[in-house]
């Protein structure tokens, strides 16, 4: 089962992802893929806040910043990705290897879908970057793009697709699967 | 008290007046807020400014804003999503677009009821029973 968690900055998606995760694995075992690298004192903080957040939660955490279908998920375990915009990001701005952003994106799909293979659940934490309404330079726009397709992508592997608000979550596809939750 | 969130320009506040008969005089801007008096007015508008306020002023946010519902009758809080974008470049826009989501996470928590206006067109997302 795929589900898809989308939502604004400090919407409350990460809490509310972890929270699905446990949920739909009852006690198996779950690995958190965290994508976000530390840079500086302020992701460092990022890092941390998460860190507490899901202590005692009992996830493993494997830190996979590029190239998801690496993450090293044993067959038949649950995973929490978190998130795509960061392994989007990495792969566009620090691992480019000369692709063009299509080439990204199909790398990416196809890395998700790997992953995905091996598990019997797995939640995917997005993020709504769309509507701010302000001009980018090139790459930003590229990037813009690239998470939009990505996005629309997941959105179609996935069983469910659930928008977070304010930690209220606004069911967007198949909400039936969990609204009795 | 209900929260009403949405983007800009969507006609939060004319949801308002409609679905709570009131009017102009009943709306409290956040910039216009002194001593956490809201001068008798049910209507809180633009939360996200008094987050970026008392950001700006160095305060402790929850407990200004707790200090706020406690003193006053507030029945609505009007607040812009604005959490849906390209992270800021600049360091104080991180934090302020940080800061509304974990504040309106607070609010949204609280509220009886919570109402996201689109196009003019409002949809209850929360309503505790």
């Amino acid at each position: 089962m795929l589900t898809v968690v989308t939502g604004g900055s400090g919407s409350g998606k990460s809490e509310f992802a972890e929270q699905l995760i446990m949920r739909q694995t009852g006690g198996g075992q779950i690995y958190y893929i965290a994508t976000m690298q530390p840079f500086g004192s302020e992701g460092a903080r990022r890092i941390a806040r998460h860190r507490k957040q899901r202590a005692g939660m009992g996830f493993i955490t494997l830190e996979q910043y590029a190239r998801i279908e690496n993450a090293d998920v044993p067959k038949g375990a649950g995973a929490l990705l978190e998130c795509m915009s960061n392994l989007a990001a990495n792969e566009m701005f620090d691992g480019r290897r000369g692709r063009s952003a299509t080439e990204i994106r199909d790398d990416i799909i196809r890395g998700v879908e790997a992953l995905y293979a091996r598990c019997d659940k797995l939640v995917i934490v997005t993020n709504e970057i769309f509507s701010d309404g302000n001009s980018y330079d090139r790459k930003t726009r590229e990037y813009i793009q690239c998470m939009g397709e990505i996005n629309r992508s997941l959105a179609k592997m996935a069983d469910c697709v659930v928008e977070v608000v304010y930690s209220i979550p606004v069911y967007i596809k198949n909400g039936e699967l969990y609204e009795c939750d | 008290m209900d929260f009403i969130i949405g983007g800009r320009c969507q006609g939060k506040r004319e949801y308002v007046k409609e679905k709570y008969g009131f009017g102009d005089e009943d709306f409290m801007y956040a910039e216009d807020i002194a001593d956490n008096d809201m001068q008798g007015k049910r209507c809180l508008v633009g939360f996200h400014l008094l987050v970026r306020r008392l950001l700006l002023e160095g305060a402790d946010i929850e407990k200004s804003v707790c200090a706020l519902l406690d003193k006053n009758d507030i029945s609505v809080i009007i607040s812009d999503e604005i959490g849906c974008g390209i992270v800021p470049a600049d360091a104080f826009e991180r934090e302020y677009r940080e800061a509304v989501g974990r504040q309106s996470c607070i609010l949204a928590k609280k509220a009886q009821k919570v109402v996201r206006v689109m196009s003019g067109i409002g949809v209850v997302i929360s309503q505790s029973r």
